[in-house]
């Protein structure tokens, strides 16, 4: 079998589950994904969109597109719509064929490490609950391509023999570098667990390591070549000046950076992972401290790793300090297969207790509905299915979604309206510019079907202090000579905590000289659109 | 696969096949218990130094008052029953009319909790390791619940819940049930969803001790006797004082109070779950609730050698749900509200602890994975314990009282916090411009914090705020209130202008526009008062 095989195709031994079994087992994992193809896309990933479709009309990130990703989500993106088309449901679509190949190559490396189709089965539904239980915005992110890339890797180390398979391995982690930076540490945890599970001497590991490292710095070399042939490199020197002070904001009191790890990791763990996938994830990992044969990979070997990827990982998220729902995403492969070993070991301890306690039966009894309230189910049904039934019920219309009450929903109900309103003016007028200064002006851009000209689309670019001053010029530049149709401006998009600043858009906006005078001078306010959230200038017919 | 958990059994857990050089079962000498009690005191020692905030010191003030010959339902009007009252007004009455008393009434009351809970389980399981955990447990957890978080009336229900669980498991005598239902009783005089602790110890005498029907019958009645002999002395005060009119306009409050948190069930269903996991994951912490599940798993499921350990055990988790499902009747899920589990909790999460202890430090396999894994968990469970919020509150608290000390500025104490420092400054600016005899009212979330750094004591009732800003209070308290003020108006009135908390009023309206808008007392203080002070939360008005 060629390494490629060996990396995708299933064990030859005897299986659980028959072939109807595992047509029912991936039914269920299908239904489970299949309600997210009607979901919206959030901010972050409208601005993944319209930058891709920038790229795909040939521009360069860093020199066209200004954000501090690095390139790759953008070209993924770029390249899920010229696959699927320029619609929410193309991501979604390419989205779920991610997520239904992460949890292939679960199911196939759980199966060969254990024998046991139960566990793969389970642990591949444990992701997906993990996954799509979270706001939609938490979706389609670079951290959703961790646990493909992540688990490629375990595969790889686990029963892979081929000494190449090394360059394979960094040049996965290269790969997912080029997502986040910070994902980078797939490398070290490559190294650990090859060390920890496989190479058994130090003198190998080093050997192997070698190996792993010159497969990454082939891959993430792509970034200074993509730099250098795209003539991107001032813009990426702009970007990481702009990183720098961003990053600043987090560390500039080490109390406060302190009291959110006391705080976020904890409240997140507790409450989208949930209380019983945490205590089942703690069984499982005690179970990966049970004593393994020397060099031979069981389900202990593939816990170890997972443990080693959980651990790691969470430092990268505590390195960046910021905990958005969606920075956990990276910790869900590895925790689920946790999971699932441990909810096995669990059930099969209570199983154990059924023929000597009929009273612990009826306390299980009792707690079974406190158990389910526990998991991450009653989020699924809230934010997946539910809202899926919503933009079914509605016609599709986003903002029934975005009603409700949610501390992730920046864009309340007035953003995609007004994006959709924006898209059928220009469509009525025969054409014409749109600018729009606000944090979730992907979102609009996105409604509106417009790709916008201008390089920045998130206007925390110009609104921090310590954004470049060239950014700040040339958005000034661009607005005083396009002096575009519409201009919307976001006026409650205060974010001190990306900004290090106070200022809404529109006030960021009018500071910048000549706008507010442009604006008084050209400008109507619009009254089409009542929102508390946005401002929209309307260029005067004649001007 | 054998679970890690899998061999542990609540009596001293020696089934562990594996020896247990470290850690094994033991009783403490005489000198290791009073290490452990001594860790418990100064690991409560910070509480000291928490400030007032804007119930407690409401609790505060209704004490002074009745220490002034007041009567609680009379001249202090809230929806708590009377207790939480008493007992400040006892720590006033033993150690003086300054804040610390109550920090010192509550330090020993703390403190004789992590005694009973430790000797509770000396008793029941003869394993002290697990008793001095969950002692100590209590102590860390109790304190960092900071300033809001201590000395509520929750606060004082472990004490209680302690109690009873010794009597649950103490020896057949005819005084063990009636003095259960007295227990029952007395908490429910903190609060009266506490009273469900009577039937906490009904399940339990039914679920873990194994009587014939007729005597759990028995059981059963002698303690609703031992509960209604403390409801009956509770009407009779009522009768005797003549407050049973107010305590029937309370009554009237509450149940619109009550049904304010059952407007929307779906509501409560999904805030309810998010606060639980909140306070779960973030208070109580994660790693204590995973000990916590260990315990009530070892409970649903004892081991062959089950003995009072595990009788223990089990009482600990019905007390543990059931403190929740009272939780859940209330409808409302701030974090002291949990405080009320913590007896319970602790004695579970103790066994818990003791037992992830004892297996990962009974494995003889220490290879280098196991090495590498014990590297890079115990950071994540110091992280995920209730040790740095621990270290975070009292730290602060500690710092600030000891600056405060050095700046000879000690009655700022708590003002890093934005009401306490408000009402601080209010009440100084008050007690410097008044003269002797001048009268203050405050219409305030946080009156007591004004009235206790002004150092007045209302003339008038002292009613909580939610008695004249919710639609549902009582008409004859919103009278009262606006006859007093015109009747004999005030010198100094301080109204809270933030205080809008519609999910406790069932109104977006604060303090300030709900009194405003009362007939007649808009316009007596437009003529006859002058704004003398205004900050971002508090208002001074000054009579002409």
């Amino acid at each position: 079998m060629n390494p490629f095989a060996r990396i995708f195709f299933l064990p030859d031994r005897p299986s659980e589950f028959s072939r109807p079994g595992w047509i029912i087992v991936g039914a269920a994992l299908l239904l489970v994904m299949l309600p997210s193809l009607l979901l919206p896309l959030g901010p972050d990933q409208s601005l993944f969109f319209i930058s891709g479709q920038k790229i795909l009309q040939g521009a360069v990130h860093y020199r066209d597109i200004v954000d501090v990703k690095p390139p790759l989500i953008y070209h993924v993106y770029a390249m899920a719509i010229a696959l699927f088309g320029p619609y929410d449901v193309g991501i979604r679509i390419f989205d779920l064929l991610l997520q239904g190949l992460t949890c292939w190559v679960m199911i196939g490396l759980i199966r060969r490490v254990s024998s046991r189709d139960t566990l793969a089965a389970l642990a591949a539904f444990c992701y997906l609950l993990l996954y799509y239980a979270q706001d939609f915005a938490s979706q389609a992110q670079p951290e959703s391509f961790v646990g493909l890339g992540g688990l490629l890797i375990a595969r790889m180390i686990l029963l892979g023999n081929s000494r190449h398979r090394f360059l394979g391995i960094g040049a996965i982690c290269g790969a997912l570098f080029l997502f986040k930076f910070t994902f980078g540490m797939m490398l070290p945890i490559a190294v650990l667990a090859e060390w920890m599970l496989r190479a058994g001497s130090l003198r190998n590991t080093i050997k192997s390591a070698l190996m792993m490292s010159a497969g990454f710095i082939a891959v993430a070399s792509l970034l200074p070549l993509y730099l250098t042939v795209g003539g991107a490199w001032h813009g990426f020197l702009l970007v990481n000046q702009f990183i720098s002070g961003y990053s600043r904001i987090s560390l500039a009191s080490p109390v406060q950076w302190f009291r959110n790890l006391l705080e976020h990791p904890a409240l997140h763990l507790a409450d989208n992972y949930s209380i019983l996938f945490l205590t089942a994830s703690a069984v499982g990992a005690g179970l990966s401290l049970r004593r393994s044969g020397e060099r031979e990979i069981t389900g202990e070997s593939l816990l170890r790793f997972c443990v080693i990827a959980v651990v790691l990982l969470f430092g990268t998220i505590v390195i960046e300090g910021k905990y958005a729902f969606y920075h956990f995403d990276r910790l869900y492969p590895f925790g689920a297969i946790l999971t699932a070993f441990g909810l096995a070991a669990i059930a099969r301890l209570v199983g154990k207790q059924r023929k000597n306690s009929f009273r612990g039966l009826v306390m299980m009894a009792a707690l079974l509905p406190a158990l389910l309230l526990f998991t991450p189910l009653p989020r699924y049904a809230v934010n997946c299915a539910v809202n899926a039934w919503k933009m079914w019920r509605y016609d599709g219309v986003a903002s029934a979604v975005d009603s409700r009450d949610h501390s992730e929903d920046v864009a309340g109900m007035d953003v995609r309206g007004l994006g959709v309103y924006l898209g059928v003016t220009i469509h009525e007028r025969g054409g014409g510019t749109l600018f729009v200064a606000s944090s979730t002006a992907g979102i609009i851009y996105h409604k509106a079907g417009v790709v916008p000209e201008f390089s920045i689309n998130h206007f925390a670019f110009v609104t921090a202090p310590f954004a470049p001053r060239e950014w700040k010029d040339s958005t000034r530049a661009y607005i005083l000579r396009e002096q575009p149709m519409f201009i919307v401006a976001e006026t409650t998009d205060r974010l001190p905590d990306i900004t290090g600043s106070n200022a809404s858009s529109l006030e960021t906006l009018r500071a910048l000289p000549g706008i507010d005078s442009l604006l008084r001078a050209r400008y109507d306010t619009s009254s089409s659109i009542q929102s508390t959230q946005f401002t929209l200038f309307e260029q005067r017919r004649g001007e | 696969m054998k679970s890690s958990i899998d061999h542990i059994t609540p009596e001293a857990m020696r089934d562990s096949s594996p020896p247990m050089p470290r850690f094994a079962t033991q009783r403490f000498s005489r000198r290791g218990m009073i290490a452990t009690l001594t860790i418990c005191v100064i690991l409560l020692l910070p509480t000291l130094f928490y400030s007032l905030d804007a119930d407690i010191s409401l609790f505060f003030i209704g004490a002074r008052k009745i220490l002034h010959g007041g009567l609680y339902y009379r001249d202090v009007v809230d929806v708590k029953p009377p207790l939480i009252y008493y007992i400040y007004a006892a720590a006033i009455a033993l150690f003086g009319d300054d804040q610390i008393s109550i920090r010192l009434l509550d330090l020993i009351l703390q403190s004789t909790t992590c005694a009973l809970i430790f000797a509770l389980i000396r008793r029941a399981a003869t394993d002290d390791l697990w008793g001095a955990a969950a002692a100590v447990g209590y102590a860390v957890i109790y304190t960092s619940g900071a300033g809001s978080g201590t000395i509520q009336a929750e606060s004082y229900l472990p004490l209680i819940s302690v109690g009873m669980l010794h009597l649950l498991l103490a020896r057949e005598t005819i005084i063990r049930p009636i003095a259960i239902g007295i227990l029952a009783g007395v908490a429910m005089l903190l609060k009266a969803t506490f009273g469900a602790l009577l039937a906490v110890a009904v399940l339990a005498e039914i679920a873990t001790i194994v009587h014939p029907w007729r005597r759990m019958l028995r059981d059963t009645i002698l303690m609703a006797c031992g509960t209604a002999f403390v409801i009956a002395i509770f009407f009779l005060y009522l009768q005797l004082s003549g407050t049973y009119g107010s305590f029937q306009l309370v009554q009237r409050f509450t149940s619109g109070y009550a049904r304010l948190g059952w407007e929307h069930p779906g509501e409560i269903l999904r805030g309810g779950t998010t606060a639980l996991l909140y306070y779960f994951g973030n208070f109580y912490t994660l790693l204590m609730m995973a000990a916590t599940g260990i315990g009530i798993y070892r409970s649903a499921f004892p081991a062959a050698s089950a003995g009072r350990g595990t009788q223990l055990l089990q009482c600990a988790t019905l007390g543990f749900l059931g403190m929740i499902g009272t939780i859940a009747i209330e409808g409302k899920f701030a974090p002291y509200q949990f405080s009320r589990l913590h007896a319970f909790a602790v004695v579970l999460a103790g066994f818990g602890l003791v037992g992830i202890l004892r297996s990962a430090t009974a494995r003889h396999h220490h290879g280098r994975y196991t090495r590498l894994a014990a590297v890079m968990i115990l950071p994540l469970a110091l992280l995920f314990s209730p040790l740095p919020r621990y270290l975070w509150f009292a730290g602060i608290s500690v710092r600030q009282e000891l600056a405060n000390l050095r700046d000879g500025t000690a009655e700022h104490r708590g003002e890093n916090i934005p009401t306490v420092a408000e009402a601080g400054i209010t009440g100084r600016f008050i007690l410097n411009a008044r003269r002797d005899g001048d009268q203050v009212f405050a219409a305030a979330n946080a009156c007591g914090l004004v009235y206790y750094s002004a150092r007045t004591l209302p003339e008038h009732p002292l009613y909580f705020f939610a008695a004249f800003v919710s639609p549902f209070a009582p008409m004859q308290w919103k009278d009262s209130i606006r006859a007093d003020l015109l009747g004999s108006p005030p010198r100094f009135l301080v109204l809270q202008i933030n205080d809008s908390i519609p999910g406790v009023t069932g109104s977006p309206l604060s303090s300030a526009q709900t009194l405003r808008a009362l007939p007649g007392i808009d316009s007596l203080l437009n003529v006859r008062y002058d704004l003398a002070l205004r900050g971002s939360i508090f208002e001074v008005y000054r009579r002409r």
